[in-house]
């Protein structure tokens, strides 16, 4: 058996966050009605001229600061040309020659530094929708003129394992540092990968294999994984690999070759003349410096010092808001490792039961801190405090009302118990002839009962041993 | 720099451009850009090499990121030959 | 009351004292539209012309304050977008296209009171220099219905000097404006670019596209880029700059004013019968005070070339949006979007648009890019230094707008480059980037009309009027 290694590079595009498009004062914003977020300028009417977005310029920056590259002090912006019925223009509005970030990149775990080509500034296309009943494909330009960085990667990856742990952190990376949402479902973080598959031990280099537009993590491993198995076959059967564009069925999960046309390569590149070149200052970048929100490795080590596990931290930060939240409730109480409890139980639960929902706005981040502080004091039981959470929850009351309505805290004393006790030997005398034979049940039953009658606020631990006295007392 | 334009570059700029030509406009073509280039090729002999851009705008003088309304609705569909509940329609495209 | 060939000015003080009203007027202009019909500058009238002209009468009737241009009837030219109105750029491609928004220029008009009469003819999407390449056929010159009226605004021209409107306006990408304006024997103003936004104006070639304005004489001309100039947040490329009243600074004086006079254009004029005619003009100024001084820019004669790469290239990629699925035009029964495209644009645009278009992606392509495109722009940028220079010694160029007179219609649709020859003294101006205006300053063996041009540093404005002036004012003794 040969064996093989594998050249990856990739190229990634990611929505910017942004109040307005690149190049007009149009919304940006999904799921509109289609053809809404419109205007003469990003349907390219005659006559419009582009307007650039300074925050968009800004939030490219940031991404080239936050990966380390080096931002180009002057920068153009070019039209790349060619005909597609997304394109409103023609043209698509990119960068060429001078991008804003060139170099940078990601060091992985096993301690390889994953290059960065390039991070540059262009404008995402139109979204076209295939009816499959008709002949017809329909055109949504709300997307047309959205801001996107576009990176490029050095061919420097080996294997899907490390694109998955590159992906996760330039997910992670641009998601902290503000730049983009990274909202794949909504095509707001896609993929392109280069790949190539050559004998190990020769200087023979692969043949680069084009594949475009997943949106996935799951589908970029499951697609390097076929690709790969797909090249070495060909190559084993003494078939040469095609150098083509392929695109990848998540259904079927397979890809397939797509018809290019043959010219469709040369876009002839040329400065937009409808925007001026852009000077960036060293004053610029440390003024865009200072606003950059904390990055995703600076979060990672106060998470660190705070004491949490590796594995708190990796789920913890694997969604911003998640981590923001942790944060907010980290404000009103100092018990971070049961606050990191419910985090990781309760709070991702609820995230993955109503998606897309504000967690602040369910239950505030100072209620979840108040009710951790009263399980911390033992005021309230593990227990009642769960029940507590879920009322917040679905009823959206006041959490020191709903503890007054239901009655989820208060001293349960030695008189009461027994009281209680007296009352349950009184109805059932049986207790006290069982408890010689069976006490463990006995003590359970009367736990049981205790903690109901006293609506879960009798302490286990402090009851346990009265009952016992109690029980004792009446058998001699 | 290119001192021909023959048939071959004229089907490939065809296509650049997205227009069909009969043989004969072809030939036009041929000799017409021929003639065209001849008087773009006067600038070869221009030495150009100590020349560079000096018109710049600074970052800080870009457009602020404000929202400003929408093309009206009525009109965003209104020169479009073919359309449907609120979209452009094209013959259904199969490439990428 | 006689109207005849009224300027702007004299016009305004007509309104403003009640001796006409915009009604009177506007149909005073209609009837000289329809008089002229045959000659093909005007491609409509708008239909809501004369309501327009009532809303501004009343206004006139009981307003104090009155806005700049209230009641003055404009035709624009047919690659300005005038919301709700057609707006087709001459081409057959945009036949039924009607605007869904306003330019800024159209925008300014209408704020300051002024009645948009109706579009003008024009070389399609601009490109051409005789308004020959126009979908609805060649606008004839207005005073020889064998000659060309020049273009590509030649249907804007032609209509100020037939007095079918107070002023027009047109665009000029490579003396589009200033040639027609010599063509016809009016003034004809290329700005700065820049200093009048492009946003609303159709595009030709966006680094050397400006709007333009044609008028009977230069006070008006200077009145008018008042209004009209100004930065714009829907324009990038839009100058900052403050916009002057001209009018205040104009002089019957040019005594110590200095004139450059290049040497390479000197020797191609030489050569022409247009030489006779410049001198006396040179002499004149010269007798006033002015001094005169020879210059050289040793690759003047690259402006062509230079030209002729970069306008065919931005214009091919602009040209890219007319592709059949946004606007009316397109052809029925396609098979696939391929089919789509070109179908529709080898039907619907004209000979030359193709011709320039297929031009453009040439000297785009990746082959040709570094020797054609890019050294091209840098020629254009070495030229706008060599103009810095210039101007830092002298307050202005002087150079004739075209060869000679108007050509006859058809004599060079044949031949491209013959064609494209005739821009040798206009492209400068546009290549550079600085505003350069023609005035009429007598006639050719033809008998008819030539042009000079004053050009002057870039966003001096100022200057340029105040030496056109004085030379349109004194045209009779030279």
């Amino acid at each position: 058996m040969k064996e093989y290694d594998l050249v990856i590079g990739l190229e990634i595009h990611a929505e910017i966050d942004t109040k307005t498009k690149a190049f007009c004062f149009c919304k940006n914003e999904f799921g509109a009605l289609p053809n809404t977020q419109v205007c003469p300028i990003c349907l390219g009417l005659p006559g419009t001229l582009p307007i650039l977005n300074k925050k968009a310029v800004e939030k490219c920056i940031i991404a080239g600061l936050v990966f380390g590259c080096d931002i180009n002090e002057e920068t153009i912006f070019e039209r790349k040309n060619y005909f597609y019925p997304d394109l409103s223009k023609s043209y698509q509005i990119s960068q060429f020659q001078k991008p804003i970030c060139k170099n940078g990149g990601i060091k992985l775990k096993n301690g390889k530094f994953v290059r960065f080509n390039r991070i540059h500034l262009e404008e995402d296309a139109g979204k076209l929708i295939h009816k499959d009943d008709c002949d017809e494909t329909l055109i949504d330009f709300n997307r047309g003129g959205v801001p996107l960085i576009e990176m490029v990667t050095e061919p420097d990856l080996s294997n899907s394992n490390e694109v998955i742990e590159f992906l996760t952190n330039l997910r992670r990376i641009l998601l902290y540092s503000g730049v983009s949402k990274c909202i794949m479902q909504e095509g707001g973080l896609r993929f392109d990968i280069n790949l190539s598959v050559k004998e190990k031990n020769t200087d023979n280099l692969g043949v680069r294999v084009e594949m475009k537009n997943l949106n996935s993590f799951k589908a970029v491993k499951k697609a390097i994984e076929y690709e790969t198995n797909r090249q070495i076959k060909e190559i084993e059967s003494g078939n040469q690999i095609i150098q083509e564009t392929r695109a990848w069925n998540d259904e079927d999960e397979i890809t397939y070759g797509i018809r290019e046309k043959e010219n469709v390569n040369d876009y002839r590149y040329f400065p937009d003349p409808d925007i001026v070149p852009i000077k960036i200052s060293k004053h610029d970048i440390e003024s865009i410096k200072k606003n950059i929100p904390e990055t995703y490795f600076d979060r990672i080590i106060r998470y660190k010092r705070l004491g949490l596990s590796d594995y708190e931290i990796d789920t913890l930060t694997d969604e911003k808001f998640i981590a923001d939240y942790f944060d907010e409730v980290l404000k009103y109480s100092s018990n971070y490792k049961e606050i990191a409890n419910w985090m990781m139980t309760e709070i991702l639960r609820i995230t993955k039961e109503m998606p897309n929902t504000d967690i602040a706005k369910l239950i505030s981040p100072e209620s979840l801190a108040y009710i951790i502080d009263l399980i911390i004091t033992k005021q309230l039981t593990r227990n009642n405090a769960k029940i507590l959470f879920e009322q917040i929850i679905n009823t959206g009351k006041e959490v020191k009302n709903l503890i007054k309505e239901l009655d989820l805290i208060g001293d349960v004393n030695k008189k009461d118990i027994v009281d209680l006790m007296g009352h349950l030997i009184n109805e059932n005398p049986n207790i006290v002839k069982s408890y010689k034979d069976n006490p463990e049940d006995i003590i359970n039953y009367c736990i049981g009962r205790i903690v109901k009658s006293t609506n879960g606020k009798a302490k286990i631990e402090y009851i346990m041993p009265l009952i016992k006295e109690i029980l004792k007392s009446k058998i001699n | 720099m290119k001192n021909n334009i023959t048939l071959e570059d004229i089907n490939y700029l065809s296509e650049l451009s997205a227009i069909e030509f009969n043989e004969e406009e072809k030939k036009e073509l041929i000799s017409q850009v021929n003639n065209i280039i001849a008087m773009l090729n006067e600038c070869a002999e221009v030495d150009v090499s100590n020349v560079s851009n000096e018109t710049f705008e600074l970052l800080s003088e870009l457009r602020e990121d404000e929202v400003k309304v929408s093309l009206d609705k009525d009109e965003v569909l209104k020169n479009a030959p073919r359309k449907s509940e609120g979209y452009f329609v094209v013959p259904k495209v199969v490439d990428l | 009351m006689n109207l005849e060939n009224k300027s702007v000015l004299e016009l305004l003080d007509l309104l403003k004292a009640k001796k006409i009203s915009a009604v009177e007027l506007t149909k005073y202009y209609i009837d000289r539209i329809k008089k002229f019909n045959y000659k093909n500058a005007v491609l409509e009238i708008f239909d809501d012309a004369l309501l327009q002209a009532e809303k501004c009468d009343l206004i006139i009737n009981t307003k104090k304050i009155l806005p700049k241009l209230i009641g003055i009837p404009v035709l624009i030219k047919d690659n300005i977008l005038y919301k709700g109105k057609i707006s087709s750029s001459g081409s057959k491609m945009l036949e039924n296209y009607v605007a869904e928004y306003n330019s800024t220029v159209v925008q300014k008009l209408l704020d300051e009171g002024a009645i948009i009469l109706g579009r003008t003819n024009m070389d399609e999407f601009a490109m051409g220099g005789s308004c020959e390449n126009s979908a609805y056929g060649p606008c004839k010159n207005a005073y020889d219905d064998t000659k060309v009226s020049g273009g590509s605004s030649g249907g804007s021209a032609v209509a100020v000097a037939l007095d079918m409107c107070a002023f027009s306006l047109g665009s000029d990408t490579g003396g589009s404006v200033r040639q027609p304006a010599s063509f016809n024997g009016i003034v004809g103003l290329k700005p700065t670019y820049g200093r009048i936004s492009r946003y609303g104006l159709c595009a030709f070639a966006s680094s050397l596209d400006t709007v333009g304005i044609f008028t009977k004489d230069v006070k008006d001309n200077a009145f008018l880029l008042s209004i009209l100039a100004g930065d714009d947040k829907l324009d990038g490329t839009s100058k900052k700059a403050k916009v002057d009243s001209y009018i205040d600074y104009l002089s019957d004086n040019i005594n110590g004013k200095k004139i450059a006079i290049i040497k390479e254009v000197q020797e191609l004029v030489k050569k022409t019968k247009y030489y006779n005619i410049y001198q006396k003009v040179l002499n004149y100024c010269q007798n006033h005070g002015a001094i005169l001084t020879e210059v050289s820019i040793k690759n003047y004669t690259k402006v062509l070339p230079v030209y002729y790469t970069i306008a065919p290239a931005e214009g091919s990629s602009n040209m890219g949006r007319f592709d059949g699925v946004k606007y009316t035009s397109n052809v029925k029964d396609c098979k696939n979007i391929s089919e789509i495209y070109s179908k529709t644009r080898s039907k619907f645009l004209g000979k030359e648009v193709k011709r320039r278009i297929m031009l453009g992606n040439f000297v785009l392509s990746s082959e040709q890019y570094s020797s054609y495109y890019l050294k091209a722009k840098n020629i254009s940028i070495m030229l706008k230094k060599e103009f810095e220079k210039i101007f830092m010694q002298n307050d202005i160029v002087f150079m004739p707008t075209t060869y000679g007179e108007a050509f006859d219609i058809g004599s060079k649709t044949q031949d491209p480059v013959s064609m494209y020859i005739e821009d040798m003294f206009t492209v400068t101006a546009n290549i550079v980037g600085i505003p350069a205006i023609s005035i009429p300053i007598g006639v050719g063996e033809n008998g008819l009309p030539l042009g000079l041009q004053v050009l002057s540093a870039e966003l001096n404005e100022k200057e340029l009027y105040c030496m056109a002036n004085f030379v349109f004012l004194h045209r009779g003794e030279i």
